[in-house]
């Protein structure tokens, strides 16, 4: 408030002023009133100025280039009004690594007052939102007080996934030898059971479940569950401009997506510049995904690095598989079959 | 929506702003209007006298501020409203035209006579048609009237804009105005006033900010205006007026400043014409003087002096200037001595014992009125630079005062020089002999100089009328033959008027005008010794005659004594002051008299003959001799205080701070004027009009370096020339685009282009 400061300085220069080229009682009294006021200012504001609380609040997850809400919660606790607040907000993209700051100036709440903001993130990644400095003026906006701040939030901004279209078979093939379960179509692994339903003509003694039929006056049988092929990889690189970054990451969130859709779970490769090592990440659900998106937007992507079919290539982990996918900002690769899809991202 | 950078965009935060029918902001606003608008009318009718119905106006007063408040608390239809109103008014003004016009009067009349005899000035007052009975009907009409349209403008002020600023351009001339004049209204009325702007004061915070007028606004409003009104009935307990005394070291500061503030070159105009080391002649027309004290001159040895306040050396034919200081380069190695100090270092090194005590003299000057930046020093002065505490001896020119206020009183020891008769051998080895010799060379080079055409035509007149030079005469006689001949050449007087643009001073008054005063004859005696190869500059100061000096020493120099001479070099003694003015007769205590105009004559002035001069050379047979006499009767023809110039009151400072607090508020409200309409044109209901309002702000900020965005002036035209409305996306783009701009294009910018962007050009 440094113009309410210099207002008042001018003003004081004039009423000094007055007061010397003033030969009356009411230079001096206008005087004196003019050096009372701040401190009668700062008596009737301090009150609410010690009790102005203020936190953010904000979704979990937002889908990048989608607006999300940002609530802005100010709480007065005294029964006297306040004058000003002037919030300095901080964001950071964790990710990306840019910075973003912003100073506001509020009218002092009485009781609690809660204000909306709609944003909207153009980058993937996770987004740390602090309030770095509450402060609260008096009437003259003269005198401060700082408050402490609160904790930060943050969000995960996610990539923007879009539908695709991939001739791909939708069945993904049997492998005994695997640990990954088909979650539509039971199969004749004991291991893991699929469903009990009511016994059918044709249904093999032992697999019935004796117990449950005791209980339950009827025969009762275990279906057993498929074992399914993790037969599909999907590589990308975790290194670039913000922009080939969020593109990537849409393409890579567009086929997991697709993938999952058409009950074909599979395997996320990446090279991670940090450990020094491919990772690995298997998406059969949603919440897999998420998960990898967590590890993923949580810390600074390097700017240059080398492709992920090159680092496998080294590193000797060319093991083939049915389906392996090279998702770049521009594209998605069908590296098995050199197949390109552009088109439909 | 905000861009903050490029990633990240947010909105700004909507606060819901209170209704303006909420009970606390209506309260408030109620309590504020009643508050200013009782304040101001008391302020008036009490300050002028006005004979008006207290009753009548008070009901006015509530009436109209509940009218207005229910006006301006409406949504929609305030303008059709007030449309009505005025035409009521101007009804209801016409059908009491007769009361309304006499009211006017009676008014204006009142406040004349008041003003009138609360100053100087005599304001016109206008017939009255009316009996006096009824003069208290027609004023209570008129300030009806009045009050009907500021309670308007303060209910629109505190209703819809709740602005200080506003409320306080609308009332405070009804105070500032009186006390302008020394015109005190009662003092409720004052403390109204006081605590109606100290609650809008501090509730200017919460009421005004971006999101309009919040709900805890109007709590503000009723927690400030009891807080207030009890402050200030607390101080006026505390500091009751009854006991209050005004201290004496603030009224002697007044003063001290009100006298800087008088001879600053901006309300004293003669005086920027004579700033130290330089006078303007060309504006050196008619003289008016007070006759005031201006220097208080104690010289226990009660001689004539010549009270010196500057020489000039440069003369340009409109102007004496002082030599640039580069000239005096050649002089820093050569003179263990300032030049001013000539004299003083000559007789401490020649003087004997018995005149030392005959000639030395200490003088004590008291400036009161007089320009204090200048110390007023004679000649033959002996106090050296490092001995004089507050001054600086400024080349061979003058001395100023270094304090910031100037100096008001100081002590220098002189010798008295036309005293002195003996003649004295100078050694031609001795350093007072060489640097004399440097400096007697350079005066002559730099003191002979004038502009080639005058000095032509006045080696031409000195030929006409046998005025020697420098090589066929001595100094002394050069001398004596131009003083006489300048005395004699025009008539004294205050009122010779200006010279003609284009005319060389001298040129005009020795050849054509002959008149003037001492200004002219000064620099016309300059000019020919110049011309006739004799070093000498122009001088003004102040003249103190012998018959001034009291009993105790002291002698009054009023402001007329302000004078101006001619000085010559005169080798040993420095610089001496040689009187051309005719009927100035310092050692008779003449001088000439405002009302007088002297004709002089070639016979007239026996007195005025000059002595011979002293002079002193490096060669042991020249002789110093006496300086030139004193003979001649200075006049004062210094610009001086103009008449009437000292008053009591507060306007002198008031009024530039007046002046640039209106400034200041034009300015503001130009800003909000213009910040109003672009806000209008922004969200305007037709998209297109909004399109090109914002193009027309992009263009604006071309200005400052920010390059046109190329979508952005394609949606334009497309909304100039199109059939087709811009859609949602489109004009959001662009609302985009020109916050991000101006935003950026703000940020870009040094301290005064921000002051430019934001105050003047009103783009962010």
């Amino acid at each position: 408030m440094l113009k309410c400061r210099l207002t008042y300085l001018f003003a004081l220069v004039g009423a000094v002023l007055f007061y010397i080229f003033f030969n009356g009682y009411l230079s001096y009294y206008i005087l004196l009133f003019a050096l009372l006021l701040p401190i009668l200012s700062l008596a009737l504001s301090l009150p609410g100025m010690c009790c102005v609380r203020a936190v953010l609040q904000a979704p979990a997850a937002a889908s990048r280039g989608k607006p999300f809400p940002v609530y802005l919660q100010i709480q007065n606790r005294s029964h006297l009004p306040a004058a000003r607040v002037r919030l300095r907000m901080r964001y950071q993209n964790l990710f990306s690594g840019e910075k973003y700051a912003e100073t506001l100036f509020l009218p002092g709440p009485h009781g609690v007052q809660r204000v909306e903001r709609r944003a909207v993130a153009l980058h993937c990644g996770k987004l740390s939102m602090q309030l770095d400095e509450i402060r609260c003026y008096d009437f003259m906006g003269l005198f401060s007080c700082r408050h402490k701040r609160p904790e930060g939030i943050s969000l995960f901004i996610l990539p923007d996934a879009e539908a695709l279209e991939l001739p791909l078979q939708a069945a993904p093939a049997p492998d005994p030898e695997s640990e990954l379960f088909s979650s539509n179509r039971p199969g004749s692994d004991p291991s893991e059971i699929f469903d009990i339903r009511p016994y059918r003509e044709g249904d093999l003694m032992r697999s019935v479940h004796w117990k449950l039929s005791s209980r339950m006056d009827e025969l009762m049988v275990k279906e057993f569950s498929l074992p399914i092929s993790n037969a599909v990889l999907v590589l990308f690189d975790l290194f670039g401009t913000t922009e080939d970054l969020d593109r990537t990451l849409d393409h890579l969130s567009s086929l997991c997506y697709y993938l999952l859709d058409n009950q074909m779970p599979h395997e996320i490769m990446w090279y991670d510049a940090d450990e020094i090592a491919l990772r690995s990440w298997p998406i059969a659900s949603p919440d897999d995904f998420l998960s990898l998106m967590n590890i993923v937007l949580d810390k600074p992507a390097p700017t240059a690095g080398i492709p992920a079919p090159e680092c496998r290539q080294r590193l000797g982990e060319a093991k083939d598989v049915p389906y392996l996918f090279y998702v770049t900002p521009q594209r998605i690769e069908d590296l098995s079959d050199s197949t390109v899809w552009e088109g439909a991202i | 929506m905000t861009n903050l950078q490029q990633g990240l965009q947010i909105d700004k935060p909507v606060w819901k702003p209170a209704s303006r029918n909420t009970l606390s902001v209506l309260l408030a606003d109620v309590l504020l209007l009643l508050l200013g608008l009782f304040g101001v009318a008391q302020c008036f009718v009490t300050a002028f006298s006005l004979p008006a119905d207290r009753l009548i106006l008070t009901a006015s007063i509530v009436l109209f501020a509940g009218m207005f408040i229910g006006i301006f608390s409406m949504k929609r239809f305030i303008l059709p409203v007030l449309l009505l109103l005025a035409a009521v008014y101007c009804g209801t003004a016409y059908w009491l035209r007769t009361y309304f016009l006499q009211g006017f009067i009676i008014t204006t009349n009142r406040i004349m006579s008041e003003l009138g005899s609360h100053s100087r000035f005599i304001f016109p007052l206008y017939r009255v048609d009316l009996p006096r009975g009824d003069y208290e009907e027609a004023c209570t009409i008129f300030l009806i009237f009045l009050l009907f349209f500021l309670s308007c403008f303060l209910s629109w002020a505190i209703r819809r804009r709740h602005s200080f600023w506003l409320s306080l351009a609308g009332t405070a001339p009804f105070l500032l105005v009186p006390l302008g004049f020394t015109i005190m209204p009662a003092w409720p009325s004052v403390l109204m006033l006081l605590a109606f702007w100290a609650t809008l004061l501090l509730s200017r915070l919460s009421a005004n900010s971006s999101f309009g007028r919040t709900a805890a606004a109007g709590k503000v409003s009723l927690l400030a205006l009891p807080a207030v009104i009890l402050s200030l009935l607390l101080l006026n307990v505390f500091v009751p007026q009854e006991d209050y005394v005004r201290p004496p070291s603030i009224e002697s500061l007044r003063t001290e400043l009100e006298a800087g503030i008088y001879q600053s070159p901006l309300l004293n105009p003669g005086s920027a014409d004579s700033e130290l080391g330089r006078t303007s002649l060309s504006r050196s027309g008619n003289l008016q003087y007070t006759g005031k004290t201006v220097l208080r001159v104690r010289n226990p040895q009660k001689t004539p002096i010549y009270l010196h306040a500057f020489s000039s050396s440069v003369y340009t034919g409109t102007s004496w200037e002082p030599l640039p200081d580069s000239a005096y380069e050649e002089l820093e190695q050569a003179l263990y001595f300032n030049p001013q100090n000539m004299a003083g270092q000559f007789f401490s090194l020649y003087a004997q014992p018995e005149e030392r005590e005959a000639l030395f003299m200490e003088v004590e000057i008291e400036n009161i009125g007089a320009n204090k930046k200048c110390i007023f020093a004679p000649y033959g002065l002996a106090t050296r630079p490092e001995e004089l505490s507050g001054g600086a001896f400024v080349n061979d020119s003058y001395i100023q005062s270094s304090s910031l206020f100037g100096s008001r009183n100081y002590s220098l020891q002189a010798w008295n020089v036309p005293g002195y008769s003996r003649s004295v051998s100078l050694e031609s080895d001795a350093p007072f002999t060489v640097s004399e010799q440097a400096y007697r060379s350079f005066a002559n080079t730099h003191y002979t100089q004038l502009p080639q055409e005058i000095k032509m035509k006045l080696r031409w007149l000195c030929e006409q009328v046998g005025i020697p030079n420098a090589q066929s005469a001595t100094q002394s006689e050069v001398v004596n033959a131009v003083v006489e001949y300048v005395r004699s050449s025009g008539t004294y007087t205050l009122s010779p008027g200006t010279t003609p643009v284009g005319r060389d001073f001298v040129d005009y008054f020795l050849f054509e005008n002959h008149k003037g005063y001492c200004v002219h004859f000064a620099s016309s005696a300059v000019a020919m010794l110049r011309a006739q190869g004799i070093p000498a500059r122009y001088a003004e100061g102040y003249a103190v005659t012998a018959a001034d000096y009291g009993v105790d020493g002291w002698a009054d120099i009023p402001d007329r004594r302000s004078h101006a001479w001619a000085e010559v070099y005169t080798p040993g003694l420095g610089w001496q002051p040689v009187e051309a003015t005719p009927g100035v007769h310092l050692s008779a205590g003449q001088m000439n008299e405002p009302d007088n105009t002297l004709e002089s004559t070639p016979s007239s002035e026996p007195e005025s003959e000059a002595e011979s001069e002293p002079e002193a050379s490096s060669e042991p047979e020249h002789e110093t001799e006496n300086s030139s006499s004193l003979e001649s009767e200075p006049y004062s023809s210094l610009p001086e205080v103009t008449e009437g110039s000292s008053f009591h009151t507060a306007a002198p400072v008031l009024l530039p701070i007046v002046i640039a607090g209106g400034c200041i508020l034009l300015l503001l409200l130009r800003r909000a004027f213009l910040l109003w309409r672009r806000k209008k044109g922004f969200t305007a209901p037709d998209v297109n009009r909004r399109a090109l309002y914002l193009y027309q702000y992009l263009t604006q900020l071309t200005d400052f370096g920010e390059p046109m965005d190329k979508r952005a002036e394609e949606l334009a035209l497309k909304a100039k020339f199109s059939p087709h409305r811009l859609s949602d996306d489109e004009i959001g783009y662009l609302q985009n685009v020109s916050d991000t701009a101006g935003r950026r294009a703000y940020e870009g910018l040094n301290a005064l282009q921000k002051l430019l962007f934001k105050f003047w050009k009103c783009l962010i």
